[in-house]
């Protein structure tokens, strides 16, 4: 008898736990389901693919809510990552806007008809040089490639001693900085490329490679993303790197022993933004489109990630020179860095694959 | 009654094997349909161009290099733990069982942060304490990386092979005279061979699909998976991913079918938890055993004691001061932690129902059907999550799930990727159980619900709770699967973590992985005490 009950119990111990995981299990599917639909369902949304940094995207989605009470959806995402998605989901319309990451991103998703047309009409601030001639794509900021060391491992370190840190590009091939130096690969990352446009053009294509191969002598490794080698010299791991002055100003202000030098025939990046071909909530994308190149977006980004904003009442980042005060490489052309990637980057791999 | 080498389908009539069928026709769909899709994306004259050029060559190397060194030594730790553990009771085994296992509570690239931060040249460990400087980028700081990542897989493999040896062979070597070493190389090492082969394939699959550790430590050193996430990542090339992909599955699906069909041992699946008796003097011999031991599982410890302090300083690497900020900003917005709970618990137990079911369908069939679907099966362990990834981003742009925004796809994706585990664990129930007592209970005119509900059930009711929380840890710390699939609101927190450590905010990233991991360990410690309990109440009969 005795046996029976328990035997009974058991049973129905393990159907009730059953039960109960259908139970919750059917629940949780409700609850994400009624969340989605929620999305779905109201039309007050846009989606955003973003590659600007979460606490920018954050405070930005917030701001024009607060102005229009239209929701940002967004998801983050790499520049690369983002391009990719938005070629993948070509005839399965999700995202309205992608944001952020260089016009050399945008330029052959423009070429592969992604891209949808657009004039904005308050733009007119904005020099109109800073966006695409045809309306496809349109600059917002800008940021610039700077050269970082780490100036607690130039007291300390041994091997050294005497030796001056990293004042220009040109240093970066000091033998002495062999395998101390790291910078972002140029085939995963916009910086990365960028660098090496920028060596190419300004040195001509013999000299521009001949640097680079010096360079890769003393780069201990190319980092897949443009963050981590500023983490790695900020942390010490490595001494010097070129990257962003920006992004690398944000360690800095962390409190990490991170100088930032911005050598002469510099190059920078023109941040870009585009509505989707595929756009399903039209008229909100139109509006943050608009949106995003107001010098209220342009206060909101440069405040947070110490980029320059194209517009022109916005003032220069704290703690950075102004544009004007900065030297560029005057032979630096987008659409031909654009154009050149591919052969640049097959170059970059047969030189590291060495 | 004999059963033909090649029977199809089980003497009687076909009705009875629809069940059957229709399970190996649901596992062909789920899991061939998004390898198809990789394998087709690209058109011929795509392959062509993309296999002339030959970057992918050294990269294939790279990859088979660094998986068959990481297989060899994990392997070797690993083996020699499980003889260790499965020979002795005591404190000392069952915390080294444990911390054998922590890694599976992370995601894996985690670990590779707080390597560095303990070895790389401002290292905790190699500076501060021995005053080394170290360059751990490259080959070798992932070796050390993937031993310590998979060594509880190798553990576990190795862990199944030597509990299963039946004791009374032990006994009988000890009778007829024979010294511990020649227990250990004429009577273990050989009953072992088969396991340990089949577990070392399984485990160089498994390091072979890895892409986390190699993304933060391998530097220069390339590799296939890190490639297919640099082409999409990168260079968004899909078409070149979808071909690497298809380059990387070859040797992992070689592996995974020479095993199948050479050892029919079942050494994907986690046995159940048998100790052997202890053999006084056996063990003695074996003490070495524990020095070979010692330093990793003191590495393992001293990578998750950094994290963990990593959680509470001001700036990891160089502010080392408390604060308790990461924390409360994990804790003030949960919605990566939350998302992953929620992925994590339906893709388990549907997976867990589905395979429960699955199981039961197949278990009195004829024995090509069941090859076919033990095949299929566990055939995900042999994709590389990010290409599993890559294939349901192809294979579900365009559907009606692009309206769910991303999160059924993920648990599907995920709920696919769990099949193997869960799959396998019920799969050997049910072939340990036998038909008897199904037999038996039907002649005493038990009606099919009956025997399902009230012989199979509770019986299996321990390896149902372990599917469901391996799956569950797997899904929490899964990286590369999710890693296309994630949409506005649907991100996860081991993408976050990915996140934060881009962002050069790793305190956060260290905060939110010591979140995920004490989560982990409560969700283990939970199911295991519930299960405890409802298993003590029980009248067990084996």
């Amino acid at each position: 008898m005795r046996i029976l009950t328990s035997k009974r119990f058991d049973n129905n111990s393990a159907i009730k736990i059953i039960s109960l995981m259908f139970v919750l299990l059917f629940s949780v599917l409700l609850f994400t389901g009624c969340n989605t639909e929620n999305g779905e369902a109201s039309s007050g949304s846009v989606l955003v693919y973003s590659s600007v940094h979460e606490e920018e995207m954050t405070a930005l989605a917030a701001a024009f809510e607060d102005e229009t009470g239209i929701k940002v959806e967004f998801v983050l995402l790499s520049a690369g990552e983002m391009s990719a998605r938005a070629l993948a989901e070509k005839d399965s319309p999700q995202a309205d806007i992608l944001l952020g990451g260089s016009m050399e991103v945008y330029e052959p998703l423009k070429d592969e008809g992604v891209l949808l047309q657009y004039r904005p009409q308050e733009s007119s601030l904005i020099p109109g040089e800073y966006s695409d001639p045809d309306g496809y794509w349109h600059g917002w900021y800008t940021g610039i490639m700077a050269v970082i060391y780490n100036s607690e491992r130039f007291e300390q370190d041994e091997t050294l001693q005497g030796i001056n840190p990293p004042a220009s590009n040109d240093d970066l091939i000091n033998q002495n900085y062999k395998n101390m130096l790291v910078g972002p690969s140029p085939a995963t990352t916009g910086s990365g490329y960028l660098f090496f446009a920028n060596q190419i053009m300004l040195h001509g294509d013999i000299e521009g490679w001949e640097y680079l191969n010096r360079l890769n002598d003393n780069v201990n490794h190319y980092t897949k993303g443009g963050n981590d080698a500023i983490n790695l010299v900020a942390t010490g791991e490595f001494a010097v790197a070129y990257a962003w002055a920006h992004d690398s100003y944000a360690s800095r202000l962390q409190g990490y022993p991170l100088e930032i030098v911005i050598p002469d025939n510099t190059v920078s990046e023109l941040g870009a933004a585009a509505i989707l071909d595929s756009a399903q909530n039209l008229e909100n994308a139109e509006l943050f489109m608009n949106w995003i190149q107001s010098e209220e977006a342009g206060i909101i980004k440069t405040e947070i990630s110490h980029t320059y904003s194209l517009h022109p009442d916005v003032p220069p980042p704290a703690g950075m020179p102004s544009l004007s005060s900065i030297s560029f490489n005057a032979s630096y052309d987008r659409i031909q860095s654009g154009a050149m990637k591919e052969v640049v980057l097959e170059r970059f791999s047969e030189m590291t694959n060495e | 009654m004999k059963k033909g080498k090649f029977q199809l389908l089980r003497y009687g009539s076909f009705k009875d094997d629809i069940p059957a069928i229709i399970s190996a026709l649901f596992l062909c769909i789920a899991i061939l349909v998004p390898l198809v899709r990789i394998a087709t994306y690209a058109s011929i004259d795509e392959y062509r161009l993309i296999l002339e050029n030959g970057y992918w060559v050294n990269s294939l190397r790279n990859s088979i290099a660094s998986a068959t060194i990481a297989t060899l030594s994990t392997m070797l730790l690993g083996f020699t733990l499980a003889l260790y553990t499965s020979f002795h009771k005591g404190i000392i085994s069952s915390c080294m069982r444990q911390i054998s296992k922590i890694p599976l509570l992370s995601p894996p690239f985690v670990v590779a942060l707080a390597f560095i931060m303990l070895f790389g040249y401002n290292g905790f460990i190699t500076n501060d304490v021995m005053g080394l400087t170290i360059n751990p980028y490259g080959w070798i700081g992932l070796w050390v990386i993937q031993t310590v990542a998979f060594l509880p897989y190798a553990f576990t493999a190795s862990a199944a092979t030597v509990e299963e040896i039946p004791d009374i062979y032990i006994v009988a070597a000890q009778n007829l005279g024979a010294s511990k070493t020649v227990i250990l190389r004429k009577v273990l090492l050989p009953l072992c061979k088969t396991g340990l082969v089949s577990g070392t394939i399984l485990v160089f699959v498994y390091v072979l699909a890895d892409f986390g550790n190699p993304l933060i430590i391998a530097g220069n050193y390339n590799l296939l998976t890190t490639d297919i996430y640099m082409q999409i990542v990168g260079w968004y090339r899909i078409d070149r991913a979808a071909v690497y992909g298809t380059i990387l599955l070859i040797p992992s699906l070689a592996l995974y079918s020479i095993s199948r069909i050479v050892f029919k041992h079942n050494s994907f699946s986690i046995s159940d938890k048998y100790t052997h008796y202890e053999y006084k003097g056996f063990s003695e011999s074996m003490r070495w055993l524990l020095l070979l031991c010692a330093p990793i599982l003191i590495l393992i410890l001293a990578i998750y004691i950094a994290v963990a302090i990593g959680a509470f300083t001001s700036v990891w690497g160089y502010d080392w001061s408390f604060t308790l900020t990461h924390m409360q900003q994990v804790w003030v917005r949960p919605d990566t932690i939350v998302n992953t709970l929620i992925y994590s618990f339906l893709s388990s137990s549907v997976c867990t129902v589905l395979c429960f079911i699955i199981a039961y369908t197949l278990r009195n069939t004829g024995n090509l059907l069941t090859r076919l679907c033990d095949y299929v099966a566990l055939l995900p362990n042999a994709i590389p999550g990010i290409l599993l990834s890559l294939g349901f981003l192809l294979m579900y742009s365009g559907t009606l799930f692009d309206s769910e925004r991303h999160a059924s796809i993920i648990v599907i994706a995920l709920t696919i990727w769990n099949i193997p585990a869960c799959y396998g664990m019920l799969r050997t129930g049910f072939l340990q159980l036998g038909l008897s007592k199904e037999h038996a209970a039907k002649s005493l005119g038990a009606r099919q619900r009956s025997v399902l509900l009230q012989i199979y059930l509770p019986l299996l009711f321990r390896r149902i709770v372990s599917s469901f929380s391996v799956s569950f840890l797997r899904s929490m710390t899964c990286l590369s699967v999710i890693i296309l699939l994630y949409g506005a609101g649907t991100a996860t927190a081991s993408i976050s973590i990915l996140a934060l450590i881009n962002e050069g905010k790793w305190s956060k990233a260290a905060a939110l992985s010591t979140t995920l991991i004490l989560i982990a360990i409560i969700v283990e410690v939970v199911l295991h005490a519930v299960t405890n309990r409802i298993m003590r109440e029980k009248t067990v009969i084996t």
